[in-house]
C-alpha cells in the first residue's frame, strides 16, 4: 500500500490538534483561577493599609510577593503548555508510525 | 508505415512509464526510510520528567509553612511570635529550598521548575523581612493572610507541574 503524503499530514494534524485542544481549557482554567486570587489578594492589601494595619513599607513588600507568585503561575502555565506539545507530537508521530506499518505489511517500527 | 509510427510511438509511451515508475521507487523508499527515522526520534521529550522528590519535598515544605505562619499569627504581639525568636525556621526552609532547586538543576530541560523554585525562595525571603519589619508585633494576620496566599500559588504551580509531568509519561506509556 502506498503511502499518501497529503493524508498522511492530514492524520498528525490531526492527532496533533486533538492532543492541544483538550489540554488548552484545563491550561487556560488554571491561570485564569489563580489570577482571581491574585487579584483577591490585592484588595486584601489595599484595605489592610487603608485600615493602618499594613505600613506602605509592608505594602511593596506584599506587592512584590503577589509579582512573584503571578511569575510563577504563568511559568507553570508555559511548562503545561511545553507538555501538551510534547504529547501532540508524540500523537502525531504515533500516525506515522502506524502508517509507515501499514504500507509495509509488517511491524518495522 | 503508419501502423509501423503507431507502434513506434506506443513503445516510447511504454518506455516512458516504465522509467517513471522506476524513479517513483527511490521516492517511495525515501519517504518511508524518512518516516521511519521520525519514528526512531519518537518519542519526544520538551520537558525533564517526574520527580517524586521534588513533589514530595515541596509538600511537605507547604504543609510546614502553612503550620508556622498559623502559629506566628497565634503569637502575634507576643516575645515568641517576634522574629527573632523564629529566625532558625526560615534557615531551614532557605536550606530545604536550595537542596530542591540543586536537585532540579541537575536534571537535564527542567529549567522551569528550577525558576519557580527560585521564585518560592524569593517569597521566603519577603516573608522573613515582613516578620523582622513587624519587630515585637511578630507576624499579624493582615501581613500573614496576602504573604501567605502568594507562597501557597508559589508552591501550587510547582506541584501542579510536577503532577503534571507524571500524568504525562504514565499517558505516553499506555
Amino acid at each position: 500500500m502506498a503511502i499518501d503524503a497529503g493524508a498522511l499530514a492530514s492524520q498528525m494534524f490531526g492527532a496533533a490538534f486533538a492532543v492541544l485542544k483538550g489540554k488548552a481549557p484545563s491550561i487556560g482554567g488554571y491561570v485564569q483561577g489563580e489570577c482571581s486570587k491574585i487579584a483577591q489578594t490585592f484588595t486584601t492589601i489595599e484595605a489592610g493599609v487603608q485600615a493602618g494595619q499594613i505600613s506602605h513599607e509592608e505594602a511593596a513588600v506584599l506587592l512584590d510577593m503577589q509579582k512573584s507568585a503571578t511569575r510563577t503561575v504563568l511559568l507553570s502555565a508555559e511548562g503545561l503548555g511545553m507538555l501538551a506539545v510534547e504529547q501532540a507530537i508524540n500523537a502525531a508521530l504515533d500516525v506515522v508510525k502506524s502508517v509507515v506499518n501499514a504500507a509495509l505489511g509488517f511491524a518495522l517500527i | 508505415m503508419i501502423v509501423h509510427v503507431a507502434t513506434s510511438e506506443l513503445s516510447r509511451s511504454a518506455i516512458r512509464r516504465h522509467a517513471r515508475s522506476v524513479g517513483a521507487l527511490p521516492r517511495r523508499i525515501g519517504l518511508l526510510a524518512l518516516l521511519a527515522f521520525l519514528c526512531a526520534c519518537a518519542h519526544v521529550q520538551l520537558v525533564s520528567s517526574y520527580d517524586e522528590i521534588i513533589d514530595r519535598g515541596t509538600s511537605d515544605l507547604n504543609t510546614k509553612i502553612v503550620s508556622f505562619v498559623g502559629r506566628m499569627v497565634t503569637l502575634s504581639g507576643k516575645p515568641e511570635g517576634a522574629y527573632d525568636a523564629n529566625a532558625t525556621f526560615y534557615d531551614d526552609v532557605k536550606g530545604t529550598v536550595a537542596t530542591l532547586g540543586m536537585r532540579a538543576q541537575v536534571q537535564e530541560k527542567n529549567e522551569i521548575t528550577v525558576k519557580m523554585l527560585q521564585e518560592l525562595g524569593g517569597n521566603m525571603d519577603r516573608l522573613r523581612q515582613l516578620h523582622e519589619m513587624g519587630k515585637e508585633r511578630g507576624l499579624s494576620k493582615a501581613i500573614a493572610d496576602p504573604a501567605l496566599a502568594a507562597i501557597e500559588i508559589n508552591v501550587e504551580a510547582i506541584i501542579k507541574f510536577e503532577v503534571a509531568k507524571r500524568r504525562e509519561e504514565s499517558g505516553a506509556s499506555n
